[in-house]
């Protein structure tokens, strides 16, 4: 009886008031269709942004290549092989020794011996104290060009020597080597005094840049019989 | 039993929840309007959003294109430039030994005739320490008046004199005479000037 009279109750209740009943609903639904809306709106938002981030950046790239195209593929493969040459990406003794008999020759400073200076060597720098002898003439050749000259990047942090007559010349030499690791987002725009300086680096330099040994070839007449 | 409606007992009740009634649809109505024109406001924004997405897209994809056809150069491009970095970063260790010595060799030349640099040290941060000798009293004399000369100074940033040592030596000539020489050796210690800005 209590059921029937409650049930009997909601239902003049709803027919009185459908329009606030109707008003409740739509409200509500009004409220989700928001909040779904807004997430929609807020990730497109959120994707836009990251797009046109990502477009601007590549945009820059794209614009920077073109800029950079007044130096020919070529020209910058040999300026990368001189890079390259003077900070290899992982040290080459070799040319170390090749770099201190090319400077001693050219120059007329005789390297006559070097040690290793563990103290000051760390992984991207070997420092060698070098013993040398030659004249006045030969001593400032040597500081004028023992930069680039080798092949190598040369560096002296210190420069000791007594006498007059350059007998006794120590000097600490430092090679570097290290890899190259890309880490920029942003292509970099190359300046002309980069290239300048390369350019000038280049003329001091003689490398033979032969990509490799010429390739054999590889097929050859086959005997059946090996005797 | 008798059915009774009792209109007064309810009649409170009744009006209080029209009263809300009333209110609920004429504030949902305010609120339910004002939240469909933000609907359609958010509505629309996405819908250019959409439209900025999928253009962005367009772009992206076509300046990927070009970049994957030019990859080759923009992997040179990055190398070179990543290399001269380390390049001009390396160079700092360099003393650039040459200009100061220069400068200390044309100084010494020019000011005393028996003025011999006898020994130099000269680090990257440009501190110096050198030595210049002399056999004879008159020379070490008109060095000291050159080394305090605005000529000479103008090359230091800042030079003081750390030692004077004077030696006799016994030498000896083909007739077997000896004769007593003196050296004097001035030490001075400093710190050039930038005579160098650029690397190169």
């Amino acid at each position: 009886m209590i059921k029937f009279y409650n049930i009997k109750k909601l239902r003049y209740l709803i027919r009185d008031y459908w329009p606030t009943f109707i008003t409740i609903i739509a409200l509500f639904i009004i409220v989700i269709l928001l909040f779904f809306s807004y997430k929609t709106y807020r990730d497109s938002k959120e994707e836009a942004d990251i797009l046109g981030e990502e477009v601007t950046l590549l945009k820059n790239r794209s614009d920077t290549l073109k800029y950079n195209k007044s130096l020919t593929e070529d020209q910058i493969t040999v300026y990368n092989k001189v890079l390259t040459s003077l900070i290899p990406e992982s040290e080459d003794y070799f040319s170390i020794i090749y770099a201190l008999e090319t400077i001693s020759q050219k120059t007329g400073f005789n390297i006559v011996s070097y040690t290793i200076n563990l103290s000051n060597t760390s992984r991207e720098k070997l420092s060698l104290n070098i013993e040398g002898k030659g004249n006045l003439d030969a001593f400032k050749n040597f500081l004028s060009s023992y930069e680039f000259m080798g092949g190598r990047l040369v560096t002296s942090e210190r420069i000791e020597f007594s006498g007059a007559n350059f007998t006794n010349t120590r000097v600490g030499l430092n090679f570097y080597a290290k890899k190259f690791s890309f880490n920029e987002a942003v292509v970099p725009q190359l300046s002309k005094d980069d290239i300048d300086k390369l350019e000038s680096i280049k003329q001091k330099i003689q490398i033979s840049f032969t990509d490799s040994a010429p390739s054999t070839d590889g097929t050859y007449d086959t005997k059946s019989n090996p005797f | 039993m008798k059915k009774r409606i009792n209109l007064l007992s309810k009649k409170k009740h009744f009006s209080k929840l029209s009263d809300y009634a009333q209110k609920i649809k004429k504030f949902g109505t305010i609120l339910g309007t004002f939240f469909f024109i933000l609907f359609f406001v958010v509505v629309i924004q996405t819908v250019l959003y959409k439209n900025k997405v999928s253009d962005l897209t367009k772009k992206k994809q076509l300046y990927l294109s070009l970049l994957v056809d030019q990859k080759d150069i923009e992997a040179n491009t990055r190398f070179f430039k990543g290399k001269l970095t380390q390049l001009n970063k390396f160079a700092l260790d360099d003393a650039h030994f040459l200009p100061y010595y220069s400068v200390l060799l044309n100084a010494i030349n020019s000011s005393s005739q028996s003025a011999m640099l006898d020994m130099i040290d000269i680090s990257k941060t440009r501190s110096t320490t050198f030595v210049v000798k002399f056999n004879d009293y008159n020379g070490m004399v008109a060095f000291l008046k050159y080394v305090e000369s605005p000529n000479f100074l103008q090359n230091f940033d800042d030079l003081s004199m750390a030692s004077l040592n004077l030696s006799r030596e016994l030498e000896g000539n083909s007739r077997g005479n000896s004769n007593l020489s003196r050296n004097y050796q001035l030490q001075f210690q400093g710190t050039f000037k930038q005579l160098n800005d650029k690397i190169l």
